[in-house]
């Protein structure tokens, strides 16, 4: 997913930039305070997560994150991954400075698009729920992979080439995704559901009045 | 309260460190060596995956273009030294993947210097056996010195290159290692670190308001 340094053409870089940019502003306009020590520990999971290699299909692919990312932090995906990527770039070698801008929007698009997507979902009731955040972990990928295309269009092979390249690489990342997402999203809704996204003062307050409830009972 | 934070941010890296035992990385490299009078080089992704049927391009550092090829199925490629100059080993291997590997001019000075001694070399042997072979069996103690130091030199290159040639493969496998532990440990310590400067600065902004 990463693309490596001398591949890109200056203005595609440079549109890359720009948009990453934009994208960082407006995340870290968006990041709460309290939401700050998330940012940073999913940072942190997609920094590692990108370490953990898929060994099945043709090519190399890694695990990537960026929907469990995108669905918990919404805009401030954006200077999370960027943070990630830096790091990733200076100290494995991956992708590389110049195209920083580029990588981030490539893998944190999606997970804003997911975020729009499927966060609203999450609390619905088990099914629905589930579905919808296997959607996001695997859709995030499958966008980052028609974003690659997208980029490499302008260099080299054709667009439909590079994407259907890089999806087949992926599919297998993206049913591990899917399934990861899955978990760490049930895993929350059991034990701190106030951690993920879009959630209410009404359902807190649900959550309370069911609480007592069953404090009551137990008494 | 955050006691079960710590925890769960405990198991995550766990989970993500033992996972990490032998699965590496994402990126494409490139080790090419000279050898006699070809350049020899392998290429994997450092996930441990050969980089199969990829493009290698070779340009000299002025950037002209000596020669294409691609790789095999173990991700090796070889070819003859095109030009006796320093050169950028490049290799594309698709989807945004490329390494590139640089040849010092060093290197092909070492080896056409060796190749052309060789050279003259075997011409003397040539020349100073085969007319007088009988007499050379006789007396072998009166052996020409330039010969000599010919067979010499020739057995020497040729048990060197046998004992670098393990050391070159190790050398490239150290080149394409993978990121260390420390590494990944620094990663995470900048991602907490640049999260604790960020808490500072908040906490004093708001401590002014106050």
């Amino acid at each position: 997913m990463h693309i490596s340094e001398g591949i890109l053409a200056a203005p595609v870089l440079g549109a890359g930039m720009v948009f990453a940019a934009a994208g960082t502003a407006v995340g870290l306009k968006k990041l709460k305070e309290d939401k700050i020590p998330q940012a940073a520990m999913l940072s942190a999971a997609f920094f590692v997560a990108s370490l953990i290699h898929v060994p099945i299909g043709p090519s190399s692919a890694h695990l990537i994150l960026n929907g469990i990312l995108g669905l918990m932090l919404g805009w401030a995906a954006f200077p999370s991954i960027l943070i990630a990527l830096v790091l990733q770039g200076v100290l494995f070698q991956f992708g590389g400075i110049t195209t920083l801008g580029v990588n981030t929007v490539i893998m944190a698009t999606p997970a804003v698009v997911c975020y729009y997507l499927f966060a609203g979902m999450v609390h619905k009731p088990g099914a629905i729920s589930y579905a919808a955040c296997f959607a996001c972990g695997f859709l995030s990928v499958f966008f980052s992979s028609l974003l690659v295309g997208t980029a490499l269009m302008f260099t080299q092979e054709s667009f439909f080439e590079v994407a259907w390249a890089v999806v087949i690489t992926h599919l297998p990342v993206m049913f591990i995704e899917g399934v990861v997402a899955v978990f760490c999203v049930g895993f929350l809704k059991k034990v701190q559901p106030e951690l993920l996204p879009k959630w209410s003062e009404l359902q807190r307050q649900a959550l309370v009045d069911s609480r007592t409830a069953m404090a009551e009972k137990q008494v | 309260m955050y006691q079960k934070y710590f925890m769960k941010l405990f198991c995550l890296m766990l989970f993500f460190l033992l996972s990490t035992g032998n699965a590496l990385a994402h990126k494409v490299t490139v080790f090419a060596w000279v050898e006699g009078d070809t350049v020899l080089g392998e290429s994997k992704f450092s996930g441990g995956k050969k980089a199969q049927n990829a493009e290698v391009i070779a340009w000299d550092l002025n950037g002209r273009e000596l020669l294409r090829t691609r790789t095999n199925e173990k991700g090796a490629f070889s070819f003859p030294i095109p030009e006796k100059t320093a050169m950028r080993i490049e290799l594309i291997a698709g989807m945004g993947h490329k390494g590139e590997w640089i040849i010092p001019l060093e290197d092909f000075g070492e080896t056409v210097g060796t190749e052309s001694a060789r050279d003259k070399g075997t011409a003397p042997h040539v020349l100073g056996v085969k007319p007088d072979s009988e007499q050379a069996a006789q007396t072998p103690a009166s052996i020409d010195p330039a010969l000599l130091e010919a067979i010499v030199e020739n057995a020497v290159t040729k048990a060197l290159d046998k004992k670098i040639t393990p050391l070159t493969k190790m050398v490239a496998d150290l080149e394409q290692k993978g990121p260390s532990m420390n590494d990944i440990f620094g990663g995470i310590g900048y991602i907490f670190g640049l999260m604790g400067v960020a808490m500072y600065f908040l906490s004093r902004r708001n401590n002014n308001t106050l």
